[in-house]
């Protein structure tokens, strides 16, 4: 169930006689999104410890990316650079309540190209218009992050470039062709942990 | 007052300030006149420090200790205009006490807390 209310998924889970899957909800959570990032991260680097990953754009209402902390939150040694204009900054409640929690180390920078050449991962994320109750701030700040090819030079290359799509221009398609461009991948990815959780839901052995 | 209903009482209430407390300095004291139902809930969720004392022929006979409850219902709605409560409006308000260290209370729903 994809819903635009947050905790509508939780609602009709109360009064449903199936299983529901929460497929997004609002800007709250995200889980099958998440599942698809830790497949997808898991399958590139081998690993899901040991790893710097830049999250970049709105990490206020990015359900995905407050989703992907909380779950990153479970293994050892991540560290997170936090990518993003001040006023779409990382909630407070989730820095005190996940990365302080848990003693996870962060920094935030407003630059994309600062920590670049320090990251594993980047998670791209798009500014979504639905989520802004004043249209000129979504204006203002759409086409705050844009990656390209120009930018990725000082970047590793081993870099994993993630982003839950649809994108609108915060990736450039200059980037597409780029080995360490894993957007299609996480995709095909996406695909096939949701068919894995219908078949668990079923209890197909 | 309201809150509890206190001014649709048909008995005397006195509302003191300012008293003195040994514990914290001053205090200030709700007198009521009779007994009365009371949502130790709804109390222990506006002020966890709240002591209620039942008095009968000038002697303390009862003393409860409120803390914060686990949850509330229906005292205070969720504020977050993209929670489903704000659009279905017979779901009971339900708060989680998550973080009793700091007092956060978090709608069941969206997980907003309450400021």
């Amino acid at each position: 169930m994809r819903h635009p209310k947050e905790g509508a998924p939780l609602v009709a889970s109360q009064k449903s006689t199936v299983p529901i899957i929460n497929a997004g909800d609002g800007g709250h959570n995200h889980p099958t999104q998440t599942l698809t990032d830790l497949l997808t991260i898991k399958r590139e680097k081998g690993r899901l410890d040991n790893l710097t990953i830049g999250l970049c754009g709105d990490l206020k209402f990015g359900r995905t990316v407050h989703s992907l902390i909380t779950a990153m939150s479970r293994y050892n040694n991540i560290k997170f650079v936090l990518i993003s204009p001040d006023e779409l900054k990382l909630p407070e409640y989730v820095k005190k309540e996940v990365l302080d929690k848990n003693n996870m180390e962060y920094l935030e920078t407003k630059d994309i190209e600062e920590y670049l050449g320090d990251l594993d991962i980047i998670y791209m994320t798009r500014v979504q218009k639905e989520r802004f109750f004043n249209e000129a701030d979504y204006i203002r700040l759409k086409d705050y992050y844009i990656l390209n090819k120009d930018k990725l030079k000082n970047a590793k290359s081993d870099l994993c470039i993630m982003h839950p799509l649809p994108r609108v221009n915060e990736i450039s398609n200059d980037v597409d062709d780029d080995p360490r461009a894993c957007y299609f991948k996480q995709v095909r990815n996406g695909k096939y942990i949701r068919m894995a959780l219908i078949l668990k839901l079923l209890e197909v052995k | 007052m309201n809150y509890f209903g206190l001014n649709e009482l048909d008995c005397q209430v006195a509302i003191i300030t300012n008293a003195k407390s040994e514990k914290s300095g001053r205090k200030d004291i709700i007198k009521i006149d009779k007994e009365i139902e009371i949502d130790f809930e709804k109390l222990g969720f506006i002020d966890a420090n709240v002591t209620v004392n039942v008095v009968k022929n000038g002697e303390i006979i009862q003393k409860k200790k409120l803390a914060l409850p686990d949850r509330i219902v229906n005292v205070v709605k969720c504020k977050n205009p993209r929670c489903i409560t704000s659009v279905e409006r017979e779901l009971d308000q339900i708060f989680i006490l998550t973080d009793r260290v700091n007092n956060v209370y978090r709608c069941k729903y969206c997980e907003m807390s309450l400021k």
